[in-house]
């Protein structure tokens, strides 16, 4: 339940009142977790999920395309860029969490990179598997400490989709891939999404 | 025996401010107006007290052209804030 304080400075207040303002205020600190990541989960499972189902239809039609899927990761770098730096001038507050949500991702961007970079090496029936466990590596750790229960169940069915995946050829891998990018990144975002946005107009 | 409030916490405004932040990262003068609902002429002393006593670091900048100041508790803030809560505790026998 939140108080409404007009807080003034009264150096008498009874030690109840204290831990109620300890309670309320942190209450309010942890209302500002990681809203804004929504929209990032929802752009990069879209790309993801339609660069796996191209690539699918590209290879079973054997279109000269399928190169082009590529660029599908440039524009959600150049959208990612663009919200940031709106994000930045909007923001008035940073929580904990956006340093974590940052610094895991990052680091799975890295890897993914380093990955594709060497996927002559770890063999390219291995390389979406082993991409789909940095996926859902990162959103177990986020979900986990944030406690957002719906990327932590995204993760574990993104776990149970690696293990069919090391099973099945390159191609098939892309669909499995699809799937578990949708439970992972898109289902989680948007139902972040929609609960920021109802917070926001019962706020209003 | 019960240990003695830290004076500086133990003020509605201070605390709220504290509390505040301790959960985060930092945060603009603008939000703590708007979640303590304080007057920014009150805000404003409090957090400079809160910045005498070494519990809070008060940046100030520019962000579009608009000077912005922005507050993050210290390790200092967050060991005095532990502090106060298990004191607080001991008063309500928790």
């Amino acid at each position: 339940m939140q108080h409404n304080f007009i807080i003034m400075n009264q150096p008498n207040m009874s030690e109840k009142q204290s831990l109620d303002i300890i309670n309320d205020m942190l209450t309010n600190a942890k209302e500002e977790d990681a809203g804004g990541s929504a929209f990032y989960f929802v752009l990069w499972g879209i790309i993801v999920m339609a660069f796996s189902v191209l690539t699918y239809y590209a290879i079973i039609t054997k279109a000269a395309w399928q190169p082009w899927t590529y660029m599908l990761f440039l524009i959600g770098g150049i959208a990612s860029f663009i919200r940031s730096r709106s994000d930045d001038k909007k923001e008035i507050v940073k929580s904990r969490y956006d340093r974590l949500y940052m610094f895991v991702w990052s680091g799975v961007g890295i890897c993914l990179g380093l990955s594709w970079g060497f996927v002559a090496l770890i063999g390219i029936n291995n390389i979406l598997p082993v991409s789909l466990l940095f996926y859902g590596l990162a959103s177990f750790i986020t979900g986990g400490v944030s406690r957002y229960y719906p990327s932590l169940i995204g993760s574990i069915i993104c776990f149970v989709c690696v293990i069919f995946a090391f099973q099945t050829n390159f191609v098939h891998q892309n669909l499995i891939c699809a799937f578990a990018v949708l439970c992972v990144h898109v289902v989680p975002g948007l139902m972040m999404n929609r609960y920021y946005k109802g917070k926001k107009r019962y706020a209003e | 025996m019960l240990n003695e409030l830290d004076p500086i916490l133990h003020s509605q405004l201070r605390l709220a401010i504290v509390s505040l932040l301790v959960g985060l990262e930092e945060a603009e003068f603008v939000y703590l107006k708007e979640k303590t609902k304080a007057t920014a002429g009150n805000l404003s002393l409090q957090l400079d007290k809160l910045k005498q006593a070494g519990y809070i670091e008060i940046n100030k900048s520019f962000k579009n052209n608009y000077p912005v100041t922005r507050c993050k508790i210290t390790k200092n803030g967050v060991k005095a804030f532990e502090k106060y809560v298990n004191d607080i505790k001991g008063y309500l026998h928790l």
